[in-house]
């Protein structure tokens, strides 16, 4: 739903950060399908991965916030 | 030689690697993986469209020329067959088709242009463009160019016939829907004894297969120092590079789904193991016995 309304969207309004999360859904997606078969268990994998690396970008993210705070 | 795996029939292994290289997700469909089909084909080739998409369809590109090489395609190209045209274009294009007043057939298109004199534009033409076979590929002034069709000014629509002299024209392949046309008309408009003469600026319409991953160019016109990627890089800003990335990854996790369809899941051992909290034979000694 998030990818189709990206596609429909004006793309030059659009926060570059937020091309990202398509991206990341995708990647976990196609990455857990390669490592499993069982659709659940992909689609258990998947969104555990997301989240690991929506977290992980966050906190990259949330640190150079702060690295540049002021600058 | 049929795949033989622990638990997914695999059927020709190679066969459906070459599938799921062409189109994702194809390579599973005809292994009967039909979740797996759908997932590689909308995650892979929905990110490798999106990718094109933010691009405009100017991400995918191949130069082959030394020390111009565009190595994103090396990622690119495992999309499969949305990627593989711009190997096509770059390798069995003719040197004339990339190059600007130089063609080998005649040009025929429907024109759309401005005509200015003295540096002010008095009026739009619109009408088909004829350009009429050369004596050589290079010999501009041998050029016929004709058109006829419409001038548009705010007085009205007139119909009007003329030439064009001294025009110049963009290369037959290029990455942009129109082609340019530069040059100096002549013509008579209808219900007018005056000719009609100006510089004119237009384009006609370039078509798919000579525009889809077209190979960029240093200058599109002898006179012009604009090459293409300055050019894509002022209309989509960072766009492009997002556009690279999403159509690199694309490819790159294509990888992942031909290996895939080539030997089955990675960890589909552990995914048996798993689920074994592994059964206690009944009357089997007690593991940690006081």
């Amino acid at each position: 739903m998030f990818a189709v309304a990206l596609f429909a969207a004006n793309l030059d309004t659009i926060s570059r950060t937020w091309f990202l999360v398509p991206l990341v859904v995708a990647g976990c997606l196609v990455y857990s399908a390669s490592r499993y078969e069982a659709p659940e268990r992909i689609l258990r994998r998947a969104a555990q991965l997301f989240f690991m690396a929506i977290g992980a970008l966050g906190a990259v993210l949330i640190a150079l916030t702060l690295l540049s705070y002021g600058l | 030689m049929a795949g033989t795996h622990d638990k997914v029939a695999l059927k020709e292994p190679l066969f459906a690697a070459g599938l799921a290289f062409l189109v994702p997700g194809l390579g599973h469909l005809y292994q009967r993986r039909f979740f797996k089909a759908a997932l590689y084909f909308v995650c892979i080739g929905g990110t490798f469209l999106f990718g094109m998409k933010i691009g405009h369809a100017k991400v995918v590109y191949l130069n082959l020329e030394r020390g111009k090489q565009t190595w994103p395609y090396a990622c690119q190209v495992w999309a499969g067959l949305p990627a593989l045209p711009a190997l096509f274009q770059a390798t069995l294009r003719s040197r004339e088709a990339l190059e600007p007043n130089s063609f080998r057939q005649p040009i025929a298109g429907q024109f759309t242009g401005v005509i200015e004199q003295m540096g002010n534009a008095h009026g739009t033409l619109v009408g088909q463009l004829e350009v009429g076979q050369p004596k050589a590929a290079h010999a501009i002034d041998d050029w016929q160019a004709n058109l006829k069709g419409v001038y548009k000014t705010a007085d009205g629509e007139f119909p009007v016939t003329g030439r064009f002299t001294d025009i110049s024209i963009e290369p037959q392949v290029a990455p942009d829907s129109e082609r340019r046309v530069l040059g100096t008309f002549e013509g008579q408009v209808q219900g007018n004894p005056a000719e009609l003469r100006g510089r004119v600026e237009g384009y006609i319409p370039r078509g798919l297969w000579d525009r889809y991953e077209a190979p960029f160019q240093e200058r599109r016109f002898l006179d012009s120092d604009v090459n293409d990627l300055d050019q894509a890089h002022f209309e989509l800003g960072t766009h492009f590079e997002l556009g690279v990335v999403y159509t690199m990854i694309a490819g790159l996790l294509n990888i992942l789904a031909i290996y895939d369809a080539l030997e089955g899941p990675a960890y589909e051992d552990e995914e048996e193991r798993e689920p074994a909290t592994p059964p206690v034979p009944s009357g089997s000694p007690d593991p940690l016995p006081n």
